[in-house]
């Protein structure tokens, strides 16, 4: 069963392809990850995929679901966590978690349930209630990423989440990500440029630059195909090819 | 010229400051057409409550406010680009962190909406004047235009000041509200005079605040009166220029 | 839209400081507007005396006063301030990508956040008519309560147009600044000409679409207040608010982020 399935998905803007007919799949209750420089057009598939923008031709399904025509039900089923993004500054987390829970028809006692859970899950305990104006970056990456999965999703998408992090901070996340897809078989979308975090919680692979997929596949069958023994490797091979 | 204060003066151009002029150029059209056009007990109330005489002083009466509104408003919007929005947008640690002084910041990004604000008022200036003189005669050039030229120093200063309570904000909803009400209180003696005349019965406290309608009272002084409001609001504006980057400077908060 | 998105989207613009400071200028007009018309001069009096006509002049100057000088100027405000960056306010802060991910419609965002702003503007304005309630009947010769609050509920009605038609210009313009700046122009001429057509009864026609002119419209009916009075400007009140709401969700649905 696939989670995503895209074929020849283009978008162009201003009379360029930043996504140039890319077809991939992504096999359920994975980490696949979305390889790529800034700019390859990572950020522009995953939000056509969430509907945020639409394809200028091609086509996609998430979860079963038409990404044009049903994006409202991809939304209920999936989580996001954006590359840039801030939390609203006059909110606590709680009531920013209250907030997006709201936005799934939570009921109250639902929200409260869940908006606890998270809390303790993520450690934002001693933080819940101070404004997220003040909150650390991996603080507030935890409040971003609490978010992402308050609707229990089957599929989160992740836009370079690992970004801003500290060792300590991306080794928990990494870790967190793993028990998602292992322990409750969510599907996670990864999207980055940091080819150690692919080598590290990824099974299969695509890989874009500049709007194109190169490949797409597993990684090891990958590295087998191009004589690579590192994730770099197989990058710089990949992306150094003459088109 | 600084280099950084060139680029800040080609993006305030960018930003279409001629459109503000339009749209008070069109309201001084609108006040010249219906002003003449009501009937004449209205006319006859205002002119006995704001204690002026002519056709020209009637419509000048509310092209002052429009102008004074249209020359304050967009100012206010574009000082937010000083402190507010660059705090509300997290994009102020990444021009602090540039090789430039927090006083040299200010100036930079404040002085093209001075400017700027300042050149519109000399243009509303002299189109007011040409108006009243070609369609509401008779009319003094020089008084009307002068005018003008005071209410835009009193805009000015004013801009500047609240330049200074804009970096206690760090949201531009609340820095426009605050706005707002800072650009109407100078109207408010204006409101007394008409309902509680009784409050204001000294002729120069009344002469000083009833703005704009003071401005009709005295043409003969006018030039005198620019003069000095000029002069004033130039040391004004200065003072708090310095006094809005020592702030920055010294702000908790960066 | 969502009774539980809606009332947290409330609770959040409750919480803002812009909503206290609002509160704090509309306080401000229920304590001057009295103090201001402690001792009108008679041409005043006799001016408004034509222009809404009553028996009780003192009465109506007050009615003319509070709804011109005082709610009309801080309606524009407090609308633009409220209402005037939706959704480009969370573009700005770069939120949007994280609600328009979740199971909801562009449209209906915009709804929550507008319906919102609505709410917590009528709860100003009509917190600021409760006050009114207390306070006047000492202050204000010949007060009459039920006059008021008529007066007071259809102008409520008119002054939301500062929420809806800033919502509107906001996702229309797409600049936050400029939609913001523009809808005060826009509101502030509106109320510039709104009684234009009681001093130059020929011209009422012609603001029949200004919807801070049929918000002050019972002030030509205050001896001879009648439900149809209040009715008629209410629906084309309700009709307008409609129209500009739906142009807004309109543009809205287009937007990508």
């Amino acid at each position: 069963m696939e989670a995503i399935r895209v074929e020849e998905l283009t978008r162009r803007y201003g009379g360029v392809d930043v996504v140039d007919h890319v077809s991939f799949r992504v096999p359920e209750g994975k980490v696949f990850g979305f390889m790529g420089h800034n700019g390859a057009g990572k950020t522009t598939t995953l939000r056509m995929l969430l509907g945020l923008c639409w394809p200028t031709s091609g086509r996609g399904e998430v979860l079963g679901c038409d990404i044009v025509r049903e994006s409202l039900a991809i939304r209920r089923l999936t989580g996001f966590l954006p590359a840039e993004y801030s939390l609203p500054r006059e909110m606590t987390a709680v009531q920013f978690l209250h907030y997006v829970a709201a936005m799934f028809d939570m009921g109250s006692g639902e929200s409260r349930r869940r908006v606890a859970e998270l809390v303790e899950l993520f450690g934002i305990g001693p933080y819940a209630n101070r404004k997220l104006a003040s909150l650390s970056t991996g603080m507030a990456q935890k409040v971003g990423l609490a978010q992402a999965v308050l609707n229990r999703p089957r599929l989160l998408l992740l836009d370079e989440p690992t970004a801003g992090l500290d060792p300590l901070g991306r080794h928990d996340f990494l870790q967190y990500i793993r028990g998602l897809a292992r322990d409750e078989g969510v599907t996670v979308l990864f999207s980055t440029h940091i080819l150690g975090d692919i080598e590290s919680i990824c099974e299969d692979v695509a890989i874009l630059h500049q709007g194109r997929l190169l490949a797409a596949g597993q990684l090891a069958a990958l590295k087998a195909e191009h004589a690579a023994a590192t994730m770099d490797d197989l990058y710089l091979q990949l992306v150094r090819r003459p088109s | 010229m600084p280099p950084l204060l060139r680029a800040e003066y080609r993006l305030a151009l960018a930003r279409g400051p001629a459109l503000p002029l339009l749209v008070a150029l069109a309201n001084l059209a609108l006040i010249s057409w219906i002003i003449p056009r009501l009937p004449a007990p209205v006319l006859d109330f205002l002119r006995h409550a704001f204690h002026v005489q002519t056709m020209a002083d009637l419509v000048l009466l509310n092209d002052y406010i429009a102008i004074y509104l249209l020359l304050y408003l967009p100012g206010a919007f574009a000082l937010t680009r000083v402190f507010v929005r660059p705090a509300e947008e997290h994009e102020l640690d990444l021009y602090l962190t540039k090789p430039v002084t927090r006083r040299h910041y200010v100036i930079a990004r404040t002085v093209p909406t001075l400017t700027l604000t300042g050149a519109s008022g000399v243009v509303l200036a002299l189109v007011t004047a040409a108006k009243v003189t070609v369609l509401h005669p008779p009319a003094d050039a020089l008084a009307v235009f002068t005018a003008v030229v005071t209410l835009t120093a009193l805009v000015l200063a004013l801009l500047a000041l609240l330049n200074v309570v804009y970096l206690h904000l760090g949201e531009v909803d609340n820095a426009l509200l605050v706005a707002s009400a800072l650009g109407l209180a100078p109207l408010i003696p204006g409101a007394l005079f008409l309902y509680r005349p009784d409050l204001l019965t000294d002729p120069l406290a009344a002469a000083l605040l009833v703005l704009p309608a003071n401005l009709l009272w005295a043409p003969a002084w006018m030039p005198t009166i620019a003069l000095a409001s000029v002069t004033l609001a130039a040391a004004a504006i200065t003072g708090l220029l310095h006094l809005a980057a020592r702030r920055l400077e010294q702000h908790p908060r960066l | 839209m969502s009774a539980s998105l809606l009332l947290a989207e409330t609770r959040t613009l409750l919480r803002a400081r812009r909503t206290k400071l609002s509160a704090g200028l509309l306080l401000y007009a229920v304590i001057a507007v009295p103090f201001l018309l402690a001792r009108p001069p008679a041409e005043v009096v006799s001016a408004v005396a034509r222009w809404f006509p009553s028996r009780d002049p003192a009465f109506a100057l007050f009615l003319f006063v509070w709804f011109d000088l005082g709610l009309n100027k801080l309606a524009a405000l407090i609308g633009v301030v409220l209402a005037g960056g939706i959704v480009l306010d969370a573009e700005a802060q770069r939120m949007l990508p994280i609600y328009l991910a979740k199971p909801i419609t562009r449209a209906r965002y915009f709804l929550t956040r507008l319906g919102a702003a609505a709410i917590v503007f009528s709860l100003l304005f009509g917190g600021a008519a409760l006050a009114g309630l207390l306070l006047f009947p000492s202050q204000v010769p010949g007060f009459r309560a039920p006059v008021f609050l008529a007066a007071s509920a259809l102008h409520l009605l008119g002054a939301l147009s500062a929420v809806v038609l800033s919502g509107a210009m906001a996702v229309w313009v797409r600049l936050r600044l400029g939609a913001m700046l523009s809808s005060l122009v826009l509101l502030f001429t509106l109320i510039g000409t709104a009684f234009l057509g009681f001093y130059a009864p020929a011209w009422a026609p012609a603001l029949t679409l200004n919807p801070f002119s049929q918000g002050v419209s019972v002030l030509a009916h205050i001896d001879t207040l009648r439900p149809a009075d209040v009715a008629r400007p209410a629906a084309i009140l309700l009709s307008m608010h409609a129209a500009v709401v739906a142009l807004g969700a309109l543009r809205v649905r287009r937007l990508e982020v």
